[in-house]
């Protein structure tokens, strides 16, 4: 996703911008010369002053490129659904960790990214399993890490030594 | 105290986490796509439940068998593995091509452990005289020394400065989120507990460098190609190779530790930088055939290994990293007790010397490593892609989820993800903006401490003698980088490079 300069100069202004006008709502301590406002201050300025060469470069090279540049994957949906599952497979993991138990989200997560990568549905349903298997084990049993069971709880005894 | 060191050298165990990352370095640094910073990044959760000295061994020897990885699939198919590799892909894919293929990847291999050497070398010397002089630092100095940190890491990333800006005070805005370092007022946090810590540095690293990454390749599948094949033999020809070559190698070593040394600029910064001096600095590397290939690959091979030894002497030092992979074993070594800095020459230098001596151990193993690497890249590349992406996406959850233990972080990385995907594909580059939210807590508080010891008095800056030369070289340095910008560009006649 490219942007030309002369819309992302602003945006970084304004985000410099905003920046400013939050950090002016700090609770100013008594007796401080400088409060918890002056970083922020400085660095939304910086953000914005920035943003206004990058404006300006913008406005020099005005005719050069078009305003929006879509990706190339974004017309082809078999990509863009690639693209997409990342982010959507994270935040699905958020929700889903708790409630399902790692196990499960993994397996079902891996399964979906692998069927997205055209692999064949019975194979990467057992590839899937194995490896969330694998990583449970790594994780839960030598590394510590205290990944949710979910509705396996019960079990988990089997799993964890 | 060397007898504790060596002991510690030749612990089995150290020995075996060292053999486990440098496999594990040399795969992920294979594939194309996944960098070094990446490898680095996915250990931390095996790291953490280490002991500190094999934590921070398995990361050293990881990114040192992941940026010599990196040549292999640049060689063979011109896709650099990582992008320390991209400056001389063309020239040791055109060796490839010509029948030479062993003898342009010797030349990297032995080239990278020497450079690796060279920097380790430097790093044991230079590092204990530089730490007793830091030990009468104060607040001022470490305040100038990570602005001029900075500076650097904006100005050396390459593009426009007004871009690097952009991603430095993006990373700075980033570092001001959370509880204020001296007043203890939360900033920006929305109320949310999960903020008032601020950003985690390992979720949003991974977040803008592994998951962006995840997302280009996604985006754009690499196609998959014929392998040329490797035969012949691979040490005696680079063993010569190194002599012929040996100014070159030395200069690319020392080109990559002192690039590696200053904050911001990592391996692909050193490994350009000594690639353009060879092509127009030597007389073997203007040559159009394979000894000027040969001297560029191997100026620019040691480069980029010796960046990575090079960038931990401001780690150890200062407890400044020279670049994100140094960041993560700062953070790293924090959370295990071990705080880099100066005191920690005094207090316990054996620890410092062990991982000094890792480094040497780490470049000697990458010759027989390398070389087996380079007979199996076939094997790692028929790995399924399909199955490997999906594993790290897994581990950049579990990544991030285990240094924090919050699904908050895990959420982090798919924001941070689409942010730097975002960043990257408008030119913005984003070393910049993890060094800002690094130093930035740092430079904060400094500033405010030096604040409240003078009363408000500005003049403070200037007062101390180092602390004035570092304000001065950091005024400088941004006076020259600005009248650089107004200045009327003359048009440097100057061939493309690669």
């Amino acid at each position: 996703m490219r942007v030309h300069d002369i819309i992302l100069g602003p945006a970084v202004v304004l985000a410099g911008a905003g920046l400013c006008v939050w950090a002016t709502a700090l609770p100013q301590p008594q007796g401080f010369a400088y409060g918890p406002n002056l970083f922020p201050t400085l660095t939304g300025s910086g953000l914005a002053l920035a943003g206004l060469s990058i404006l300006f470069a913008g406005i020099k090279k005005r005719r050069m490129g078009p305003l929006f540049e879509r990706p190339d994957w974004s017309k082809r949906w078999r990509l863009a659904i690639n693209f997409w599952l990342i982010p959507v497979a994270i935040i699905a993991y958020v929700l889903l960790v708790e409630p399902l138990g790692f196990l499960i989200t993994a397996t079902l997560l891996l399964f979906a990214l692998m069927i997205a990568n055209r692999v064949h549905p019975r194979r990467a349903a057992v590839v899937a399993l194995i490896i969330a298997l694998a990583i449970n084990l790594l994780f839960a049993s030598i590394l510590h890490v205290p990944l949710p069971w979910g509705p396996l709880t019960a079990v988990s005894g089997w799993l964890i030594w | 105290m060397f007898y504790s060191v060596l002991s510690q050298l030749t612990d089995g165990y150290l020995l075996l986490v060292i053999l486990l990352s440098a496999a594990y370095g040399l795969i992920i640094g294979a594939i194309p796509g996944l960098t070094a910073l990446m490898a680095s990044a996915l250990l931390v959760p095996f790291v953490i439940f280490m002991q500190p000295i094999p934590a921070v061994a398995a990361i050293i020897t990881a990114s040192a068998m992941a940026i010599f990885a990196g040549d292999i699939p640049g060689a063979l198919l011109r896709m650099p593995g990582t992008p320390a590799s991209a400056a001389y892909t063309n020239d040791a894919n055109g060796m490839v091509l010509r029948g030479k293929g062993a003898v342009a990847l010797g030349a990297g291999l032995i080239a990278s452990s020497l450079g690796g050497l060279i920097s380790a070398l430097v790093l044991s010397l230079a590092a204990p005289s530089l730490a007793k002089i830091a030990l009468i630092f104060s607040s001022v100095e470490y305040f100038w020394l990570g602005v001029l940190g900075l500076s650097c890491a904006t100005f050396v990333s390459g593009g426009s400065l007004a871009k690097g800006l952009v991603s430095l005070f993006l990373g700075l805005s980033l570092a001001t989120v959370g509880m204020d370092p001296v007043s203890g007022i939360p900033r920006f946090s929305l109320g949310s507990p999960d903020l008032l810590g601020g950003f985690g540095l390992i979720p949003v690293l991974i977040g803008l460098f592994a998951v962006s990454e995840l997302l280009r390749n996604a985006a754009n599948p690499p196609r998959a190609e014929a392998l040329p094949s490797i035969s012949g033999p691979i040490l005696v020809p680079s063993l010569i190779n190194l002599w012929r070559h040996r100014l070159g190698t030395l200069r690319g070593g020392s080109i990559g530790t002192l690039v590696g040394a200053l904050p911001g600029a990592g391996s692909d910064i050193a490994a350009w930088i000594s690639y353009a001096v060879a092509r127009r600095g030597s007389r073997k590397g203007r040559r159009e055939d394979d000894i000027g290939a040969s001297e560029r690959i191997m100026s620019a091979s040691a480069a980029n290994n010796a960046s990575l030894g090079g960038a931990y002497i401001p780690a150890t030092v200062f407890g400044i990293p020279g670049d994100a992979i140094t960041a993560i074993v700062i953070s790293v070594m924090f959370i295990k007790g071990i705080n880099p800095g100066p005191t920690l020459f005094l207090n316990q230098p054996e620890v410092i010397y062990t991982i000094f001596g890792i480094f040497f151990i780490a470049n000697l193993a990458l010759i027989p490593l390398g070389i087996l690497c380079i007979r199996g890249f076939g094997y790692i590349l028929r790995l399924p892609r399909a199955y490997v992406s999906a594993v790290v996406l897994m581990f950049c959850i579990l990544g991030a989820f285990s240094v924090e233990n919050t699904l908050f972080s895990v959420g982090l990385i798919a924001l941070f993800g689409l942010l730097g995907y975002v960043m990257e594909s408008n030119e913005i580059p984003l070393a910049p903006a993890i060094l800002g939210l690094i130093l930035g807590p740092m430079i904060e508080e400094t500033f405010m401490t030096t604040m409240l010891k003078s009363r408000g008095d500005l003049s403070i800056f200037f007062d101390r003698e180092i602390g004035a030369v570092l304000g001065i070289v950091t005024v400088a340095v941004w006076a020259g980088v600005v009248l650089l910008q107004i200045w009327p560009k003359k048009k440097l006649k100057s061939k493309p490079i690669g």
